[in-house]
């Protein structure tokens, strides 16, 4: 009777710490890259940040790159997605793997004629919500300028409660050199889509800079 | 409503006005504001005296039980000694009583060689020849010429012949002595064998006799602490927080031991649990770690225990022997494995790092850069972690020693520590109560001042000439009174303290 007990007790404790377990907060990670125009030249600098961005996420994470050409709301665009296995082992793996196709990708990368930034937050915010990651971020490497083919509506509105949108190494376009008042509108405009739709907003030019493409 | 407005036009009589009629209310209510205070200091007063001495008679308790606790725990230590003192005595004897069948028949042997040589040397020489005889009778021959020829020949022969033999006999006789001498010679070598063997026996002796003083020491002890003399305390005391101190550093020595052990495994355990999930805010993975380093200590402590060296665990202390062996034995199996496993997860941590680092040069520098990384690398780190993985469990084990001290001695420690709170919280308590004392009678003299006017009146009216012999009466009576009816010795007090002042102002 009193092993009985005993085994009970420890029946309990199992049961107590299997209900105790939790999924440790994860992160969700996705990027944009801007293949439009001469900012393909600027892909580079996407691959370092790409790299980077696999060597701080672990196991659990989600990562995902998807190219903005003139209609980006298609899971064509995704050039790699991964969700980090809990082995480090084999997340090692798949870092290694992702950065290849990466590269692949940026050797082969094509300007496209249009660039629809809306389609890509969309598909974005889609791929993010399914990976139920604690911490959601898109990253949008552009100049932010969108350009649609004609016929396509990107008028929708979007959900990006609990997400954060970091536009990355925001170029400056040869109009807006002629009057900078167009980029600054063309900022805001951004900035009030996103945090109208219950997003954060943050804009990163200074690549270099310490702690600025901390997450 | 404003103060100056009690008299329209006339703020400073309305002042007046005021002071005066808060200085009445003030009079009039005394008796029952000094009452209230009283009252009210009696009750918080009573409080905190009896809280202290209840803290008083538990600290005095604690200290009884902590006695009792301590000469118990001595006796138990003093048994133990005892005990192995026992032990080796034991074994002493059984060494030395084994060894003295062989010794006396050594020392047998020895006297009966002594005596068989003694004898051979005892043989008596061959007696003088028979023709002694004859001489003698020819000795005895009287003198005469006739024979004088004859009896000068033959006296000559018998000198020659006397001398040839005399010769003989000295050199069997020097032959003789030699030979004796020779097993005198040989017997000195059983004697020395003899002083030698005895010499053992004495120092076996001496040693035996050491044990047994030393466990006549340890009786006296014992004896003392049954008895619960201050001087075996004293000693206890004195040996408790020693042992306390010392177990206390060697387990934070063991801590910082663990602390090594857990960085080693915690990184490989994130290969074998899942690295995403948590408990309580911290990863399965160091969790895992952590239990693995406490199963060794555990482990460790039940093997300790086993082999008799702890006494933490009567279930295990008093199983039969052999069981006890099979017991250590399946620690010992299951402490290896654990070191097997500790051993292999540091191999592991040194491959996952060698592969973060090589997947680190990859992001950085392509991967080109990554298969150029330097193939020969040192394997002197992943030996030494593997070594440290093997050997750090098996160390950890001997913290049960400190850990059973650190029980033992801790329970008196922490009883002590608490015995010393108690007794100062007790002290602080009786200290506010009789500062509380002092701050209401403070209190009411405050109060005596606001109102020092009608006092001051009711002093005059009092010690009026003509009616000095009825105020004494009264007070007479007061006294009288306060003699008769202690209960009411506060309020009585107080207005004869004020009357005192007041007499006094």
């Amino acid at each position: 009777m009193k092993h009985l007990f005993i085994v009970f007790k420890l029946s309990l404790m199992v049961l107590f710490l299997g209900a105790c377990t939790e999924q440790k907060p994860s992160t969700g990670l996705y990027m944009l890259l801007d293949t439009s125009g001469t900012y393909t030249k600027e892909l580079k600098k996407a691959q370092q940040i790409i790299h980077y961005y696999l060597g701080t996420l672990g196991p659990g994470d989600s990562f995902a790159v998807a190219r903005i050409d003139s209609g980006s709301f298609s899971e064509k665009d995704i050039v790699a997605k991964v969700t980090f296995d809990h082995r480090p082992s084999r997340a090692n793996e798949q870092k290694r793997q992702f950065a290849n196709t990466i590269s692949q990708f940026i050797d082969s990368a094509k300007s496209s004629a249009y660039t629809d930034i809306n389609g890509g937050l969309l598909l974005a915010s889609e791929y993010l919500n399914e990976t139920q990651a604690n911490k959601k971020v898109i990253m949008v490497f552009s100049d932010m300028q969108e350009e649609l083919p004609k016929g396509y509506k990107r008028d929708f509105s979007l959900n990006l409660t609990n997400y954060e949108v970091i536009a990355l190494n925001v170029t400056k376009l040869r109009s807006d050199n002629k009057d900078p008042k167009m980029y600054m509108q063309r900022m805001n405009k951004w900035q009030q889509r996103v945090e109208q739709s219950g997003g954060r907003w943050r804009m990163v030019n200074d690549l270099e800079r310490e702690g600025s493409l901390s997450l | 409503m404003n103060i100056t407005n009690f008299i329209p036009g006339q703020p400073i009589l309305s002042w007046i006005l005021a002071l005066i009629s808060g200085m009445l209310v003030l009079y009039f209510i005394r008796p029952s504001a000094h009452q209230l205070l009283d009252n009210l200091t009696t009750l918080i007063i009573q409080n905190l005296r009896l809280l202290s001495r209840s803290l008083s008679l538990s600290a005095k308790r604690m200290s009884e039980r902590n006695k009792e606790v301590l000469l118990e725990h001595g006796k138990q230590q003093a048994e133990r000694e005892l005990e192995r003192q026992f032990i080796r005595l034991g074994k002493l004897v059984e060494k030395d009583l084994s060894h003295y069948p062989t010794v006396q028949r050594n020392i047998e042997h020895n006297i009966s060689a002594m005596e068989e040589k003694l004898t051979q040397t005892s043989v008596v020489p061959a007696p003088l020849p028979e023709w002694t005889e004859a001489v003698e009778s020819i000795t005895k021959l009287k003198d005469s010429t006739k024979n004088d020829a004859v009896v000068g020949k033959l006296l000559q022969a018998i000198y020659e012949a006397f001398h040839t033999q005399q010769k003989e006999v000295m050199s069997t006789y020097k032959k003789d002595i030699s030979q004796r001498h020779n097993l005198l010679k040989s017997a000195m070598q059983h004697w020395r064998h003899l002083l030698d063997k005895l010499s053992n026996v004495e120092s076996h002796w001496q040693h035996l006799n050491d044990q047994a003083k030393k466990i006549d020491l340890q009786i006296e002890r014992f004896d003392n602490m049954i008895k619960g003399t201050d001087k075996a305390e004293r000693l206890l005391k004195s040996s408790n927080s020693t042992q306390f101190f010392i177990s206390l550093v060697v387990m934070a020595i063991a801590g910082f031991g663990a602390f090594v052990n857990y960085n080693l495994i915690a990184l490989p355990m994130s290969e074998l649990m899942p690295a995403t999930s948590q408990v309580a805010g911290y990863n399965v993975a160091d969790i895992g770690a952590a239990v693995i380093i406490m199963l060794e200590l555990t482990v460790g402590l039940f093997f300790m225990e086993a082999i008799g060296i702890t006494r933490l665990f009567p279930v295990i202390h008093f199983m039969e022997d052999k069981k006890r062996m099979i017991w250590a034995c399946v620690c010992m199996i299951f402490l290896l494995a654990l070191c097997f496993v500790e051993a292999g997860l540091a191999y592991m941590r040194e491959a996952m790092v060698a592969d973060k680092a090589l997947l680190t040069s990859f992001l950085v520098a392509g991967n080109e850069s990554a298969q150029a990384a330097p193939a020969e690398t040192s394997n002197i780190p992943m030996i030494g972690q593997m070594t440290l993985g093997f050997v750090l469990p098996l160390i950890l084990m001997f913290v049960a020693i400190p850990f059973e001290s650190f029980i033992h001695t801790g329970r008196h420690a922490l009883g002590s520590l608490v015995i010393q709170l108690f007794v100062l919280s007790s002290t602080l308590l009786r200290s506010a109560s009789l500062f509380l004392k002092q701050f209401t009678a403070s209190l009411k003299n405050i109060y005596d001042i606001f109102c020092f006017a009608p006092l001051w009146l009711e002093h005059l009216v009092d010690h009026r000439p003509a009616s000095s012999n009825a105020s004494l009466k009264i007070t007479a009576n007061d006294q009288s009174e306060r003699i008769a009816a202690p209960t009411i010795k506060i309020a009585k007090d107080d207005s004869n303290g004020t009357q005192h002042k007041n007499k006094e102002a």
